[in-house]
């Protein structure tokens, strides 16, 4: 089967006043459709900068990078924002809910640049009854309607996982989904990620959480910025 | 539909920061609001000179008496020495009745020539009173002035002949004498005589520059005869008072049907007049002139409205742009994740644009409601009538969608470059 995610020799150097920094060395990877994928490290090792690259937001200085073939770092800055928006979800440590809409409207958040498509773009009550469907699924049912304010911190990725997955992405890219969570609302919001990698969709996880790293069925081992297992 | 959209959503966004987006407005709404204010209350200014000018009759020529700087020494002198009941003093200067002659035999160009001559007096019905000024004129002032007869009728050359005791009643003082009744053939009080009430005029408005106005609503019109032997006008003079003026003819309106000609005719009487003066006692007014003046004027009035304008729109941009800028620093987050949802840097210039044209089309017709309101406040209060521009609502509008425009895109500019990881780490 073809590599949803293909990384060659990918390299990815910052430019500073002090020196550069080489955050990225000749990284070489590939991950199938439907995998569930931790990327672990210790800190500055490149973990967050690879998935950033994984999900078109950074450029990388070197190497090549093909998403499911199709070559992004050729891509055009609208042709990546387009395969973000369609392809790609994610989830962030600090969730990024707008603290003034509601739960439905943060999760509608995610249609308002790209839409599911399924042959056809979806109407706006379509979309919204995707999004509350994905609230119920994540658990929120009854929430819908309240502000990110008024919700616990495992409520609030919860919602950030709903809002990632709207588009039907072909990836969830999660960057420290569960950094800010105690360790119950941790594992529900695992079990979470995990039901929906059961349903087909592919997770790439950052994490430097090793318990969670070893639930899930392959690591990528980061080191001064070069996969080192 | 995607325009329409992008604005329900910055309606939404300033919505949800009300305060900041009124403080955001605040500035291109006073800016508008003086603009609009400034227009309306110069406009009410400019139409009361054009109308004074106008009143004057644009094909006409005035003639004024002017005290000369020795008359006026001569005044100041004898005033200072003090009441002696053998001191009476008249001064004897102007333009007279055999100018008049010697201009309308000399100059062809000249239609008619009233004269007018003015003296004002406390005067009283049958149960009101009050002051008004006493004009004696001829029967050609009521055609050449333009000012019509509302009841009754004007002056005529028997009235003159006879030194009759008739009078006409300006539109304000036979409102303020006979407030119930009809003047016509009532009797009038004035200097211990009577006069008959034989017409009353329509209201015209004052007349003259600022300099010399004249309410012709507040005058008493009688033959020039009669007033020139009843009130010690000209020669004849009977006063009462220590110093006196001996003036036949305060003003004189010259008709000249051409307009072209009234140039060249004010040229000659000017001329005609300093051979005929000893001294600097007259003054020629040509109202088409002053009309063409006033018309220079208004235009560097427009400029400097224009500039005014300007300034005003340019401090409220800037306050635009200030509060943009914090918008899209306190935002930050939030673009990072319309990045990570797909959104394109057009699309991250459109949303703050959108916010920010939204604002000053709202502060715009915030504006051009409070500059109304300002307007009609003050017009109110110093009574005078209010003139709007109903283009003025489109273009304040107009011109504040291109500030909100200009002003705007910087910012957005701005945040469209932000790298979007940063962004993302920036909470």
């Amino acid at each position: 089967m073809a590599a949803l995610i293909h990384l060659e020799n990918a390299c990815k150097t910052y430019k500073m006043r002090g020196g550069d920094v080489h955050a990225l060395k000749n990284v070489s990877l590939d991950i199938q459709p439907g995998e569930f994928v931790s990327i672990v490290g210790t800190s500055g090792c490149g973990k967050s900068t690879l998935l950033y690259v994984l999900g078109a937001l950074i450029e990388t200085t070197g190497g090549q990078y093909n998403f499911d073939g199709q070559p992004v770092s050729k891509m055009s800055d609208i042709n990546r924002a387009n395969l973000r928006g369609q392809d790609i979800g994610f989830v962030f440590q600090s969730f990024h809910l707008v603290p003034q809409l509601s739960v439905v409207k943060n999760v509608l958040m995610a249609s308002r640049y790209c839409q599911p498509t399924n042959g056809r773009s979806m109407s706006k009550r379509e979309l919204k009854h995707r999004a509350v469907d994905l609230i119920e699924r994540v658990g929120l049912g009854d929430r819908k309607r309240h502000r990110p304010i008024e919700l616990s911190n495992g409520q609030m990725q919860r919602v950030a996982i709903a809002r990632s997955l709207l588009n039907k992405p072909r990836v969830l890219l999660a960057d420290e989904p569960t950094g800010n969570l105690d360790i119950k609302t941790r594992d529900e919001i695992f079990e979470l990620m995990k039901s929906f990698n059961e349903d087909g969709t592919t997770i790439v996880m950052v994490t430097h959480d090793p318990e969670l790293a070893d639930r899930t069925p392959r690591q990528i081992r980061l080191s001064d910025g070069e996969v080192v297992s | 539909m995607k325009f329409f959209s992008l604005m329900f959503e910055a309606i939404g966004n300033l919505m949800l920061h009300k305060t900041r987006s009124l403080l955001a407005a605040l500035g291109i709404i006073f800016g508008v609001a003086s603009v609009i204010c400034m227009l309306s209350i110069s406009e009410v200014a400019r139409q009361d000179v054009v109308q004074r000018i106008q009143r004057m009759g644009v094909n006409n020529l005035i003639l004024e008496t002017v005290e000369p700087e020795q008359a006026r020494a001569n005044r100041r002198a004898t005033m200072n020495r003090g009441n002696s009941d053998e001191e009476i003093k008249i001064f004897k200067y102007g333009i007279t009745r055999q100018d008049l002659t010697t201009l309308k035999k000399n100059v062809e160009a000249i239609g008619e020539i009233v004269p007018m001559s003015t003296k004002t007096v406390d005067i009283s019905s049958s149960k009101y009173s009050g002051n008004s000024t006493v004009v004696g004129t001829t029967p050609a002032y009521s055609v050449v002035m333009d000012h019509k007869v509302r009841s009754g009728r004007f002056i005529k050359d028997v009235d003159q002949k006879n030194l009759s005791k008739v009078c006409v009643l300006g539109h304000a003082t036979a409102r303020e004498l006979f407030p119930l009744a009809d003047p016509i053939d009532k009797i009038v009080k004035f200097n211990g005589m009577y006069f008959s009430v034989i017409g009353v005029l329509e209201a015209k408005g004052k007349t003259g520059t600022s300099g010399n106005v004249l309410d012709p609503d507040k005058s008493v019109y009688m033959p020039y005869e009669t007033a020139f032997s009843r009130f010690g006008l000209g020669d004849n003079a009977n006063t009462m008072s220590l110093i006196s003026a001996n003036i036949e003819v305060d003003r004189a309106v010259l008709r000249v049907d051409d307009t072209e000609m009234l140039k060249p005719v004010s040229q000659v009487a000017t001329n005609m007049l300093d051979r005929l003066h000893k001294s600097d006692d007259f003054s020629v007014t040509v109202p088409h002139a002053l009309l063409n003046e006033q018309k220079k004027s208004e235009r560097i009035f427009r400029w400097v409205m224009g500039s005014l304008a300007a300034i005003s729109l340019l401090v409220g941009g800037i306050g635009i742009m200030n509060i943009m800028l914090a918008n899209t620093t306190e935002r930050k987050s939030e673009i990072g994740l319309r990045r990570a949802l797909g959104a394109k840097r057009s699309d991250i210039v459109s949303l703050f644009v959108s916010e920010s044209l939204l604002l000053c089309i709202l502060g715009g017709a915030i504006g051009v409601a409070v500059g109304f309101g300002l307007a009609q406040l003050i017009g109110s209060l110093a009574q005078w009538t209010v003139v709007y521009h109903t283009w003025s609502v489109p273009l304040g509008i107009i011109v504040s969608a291109i500030v909100g425009l200009i002003f705007g895109t910087i910012p957005a500019l701005r945040a469209s470059q932000q790298d979007p990881v940063l962004a993302l780490r920036s909470e």
